[in-house]
């Protein structure tokens, strides 16, 4: 700060007037050290005010004067006298919670190691107690996040199920049902849906059997007498199973069938693990 | 008031810091009065404000080798332990804190109803002096060196912004000092 900051703050007035915080203190009195213009500022400002209590002045009675310097007289250079006593009583008499002098700096002292005690204390329970909070306030953090990818999950979900119902409704979609046939150990049954236009494929195997540890179904396409790979189709989880999933893409195709495979598929199809088949009508 | 001998600060301060009882009464005949002047803004009983400044001139004795010259002037030392004796005084009697000091023009209005002329500079002059302060400026300049107010009580007992607190006790120490060099 410059100086004529520091003069013009209205700071230095405060600090004369006992009004500015510690630290503030602390700092005028540093300026005070550092800048003759600063003590000449407190200086002049202090002088002010002694001037006007002056002249607000108001003679006491003449009897003070008599008693004061007795009582002065009598405590004599110490101040420790059995009169000084009396005098303390009456200051007592005026003040009842008058503490001695002398012991002051002593309780001042000891009372700030207490305060500094206490505030150390209420800094460390204040910190434990922020760290609970910043783990709740982690956890919640990431339950939302948790929260919030689900839910996103959810809307991608729906949205692809949006897209697929629509399809489903073009006019363009073929349905071929798949029925169960000898090899299938229970009963089995999957719906084909193809655009005929697009040539996209989709199968719901909602109704096939569990596949066996180690297996896979495998959806294939008859075109021209011949099976052609047209894609795993998903058990894992309840959301492959109740999912329609889109396979490959044909653009003729006489029939459907789907093969219990081993796990990643086969180039070809093992005839009599077929489970279900369709023909396009 | 007449003291036959005259000290300077200095010289005041060594001497009573040696346990001068001449000294001392020096102090209480040039600052007594003032801080009486002090006391009686705050406290309504003649009485009780002697007692308080008897009680105040006491401790200034008893206290006296805590004064530092280096951080104030004497009455500036003096009028913080006379100031806070006269509150802690207050409210052991049960008055609750508020002030006799008011912005009210009327509580200045003895002063400042004469012009201020280059007339003879007695006290009464510096008075008429002091009338050219404006009301708020002197209850701003009382209530932040006598009343022992913090500045939130000020800015509530004049009903202005904390902030302006600070700027309004500048502007007034200001205007005071231009009165009080003019005299």
């Amino acid at each position: 700060m410059e100086i004529n900051e520091i003069i013009s703050s209205g700071l230095l007035e405060l600090y004369v007037a006992g009004l500015a915080s510690e630290a503030e203190c602390r700092q005028v009195e540093q300026w005070a050290a550092q800048f003759p213009a600063v003590k000449e500022e407190l200086n002049a400002i202090e002088t002010a005010l002694e001037s006007y209590a002056r002249n607000i002045a108001i003679q006491p009675s003449p009897g003070i004067r008599e008693k004061l310097m007795a009582n002065i007289a009598s405590a004599g250079n110490t101040g420790k006298t059995a009169d000084s006593v009396a005098a303390e009583n009456i200051i007592t008499a005026i003040r009842p919670a008058k503490t001695p002098v002398v012991a002051m700096w002593k309780r001042l002292a000891a009372a700030s190691v207490l305060l500094l005690a206490g505030s150390a204390v209420f800094s460390i329970l204040l910190f434990n107690k922020n760290k609970d909070k910043e783990n709740e306030l982690a956890a919640a953090k990431t339950e939302i996040n948790k929260t919030q990818a689900a839910l996103q999950k959810l809307q991608e979900a729906h949205v692809s199920a949006h897209h697929d119902m629509e399809e489903m409704l073009s006019g363009d979609i073929v349905k071929v049902a798949l029925k169960k046939t000898a090899n299938a150990p229970e009963d089995c049954t999957a719906s084909i849906f193809w655009n005929k236009k697009t040539g996209e494929v989709y199968i719901d195997p909602c109704q096939m059997a569990n596949t066996p540890g180690g297996k896979t179904y495998q959806l294939w396409a008859i075109v021209n007498g011949k099976p052609v790979d047209a894609g795993i189709v998903k058990m894992g989880t309840p959301e492959d199973r109740y999912s329609i999933q889109k396979m490959k893409i044909f653009e003729k195709a006489e029939g459907f069938a789907v093969t219990l495979e081993k796990e990643g598929g086969s180039p070809v199809p093992t005839l009599e693990q077929t489970y279900v088949t369709g023909k396009v009508v | 008031m007449a003291a036959t001998v005259k000290y300077s600060e200095d010289e005041l301060v060594m001497l009573v810091k040696q346990r001068d009882q001449q000294a001392f009464a020096y102090l209480y005949d040039n600052y007594g009065a003032a801080l009486n002047g002090v006391i009686t803004k705050l406290v309504d009983d003649n009485t009780l404000a002697e007692d308080i400044l008897q009680e105040s001139f006491l401790k200034i004795w008893n206290n006296f080798a805590n004064y530092d010259a280096s951080k104030g002037r004497l009455f500036t030392w003096m009028l913080n332990i006379t100031r806070n004796l006269t509150i802690d005084t207050l409210r052991s009697k049960g008055y609750k804190k508020q002030s006799k000091i008011s912005a009210d023009e009327n509580s200045v209005s003895v002063y400042a109803d004469s012009s201020y002329g280059a007339e003879s500079f007695d006290s009464l002059g510096i008075k008429k002096y002091l009338g050219s302060l404006k009301p708020e400026q002197r209850a701003v300049v009382d209530l932040a060196y006598f009343s022992g107010f913090t500045q939130d009580e000020i800015a509530g007992q004049l009903g202005i912004p904390l902030g302006t607190v600070k700027t309004r006790m500048r502007t007034a120490l200001i205007e005071l000092r231009k009165v009080l060099q003019n005299k």
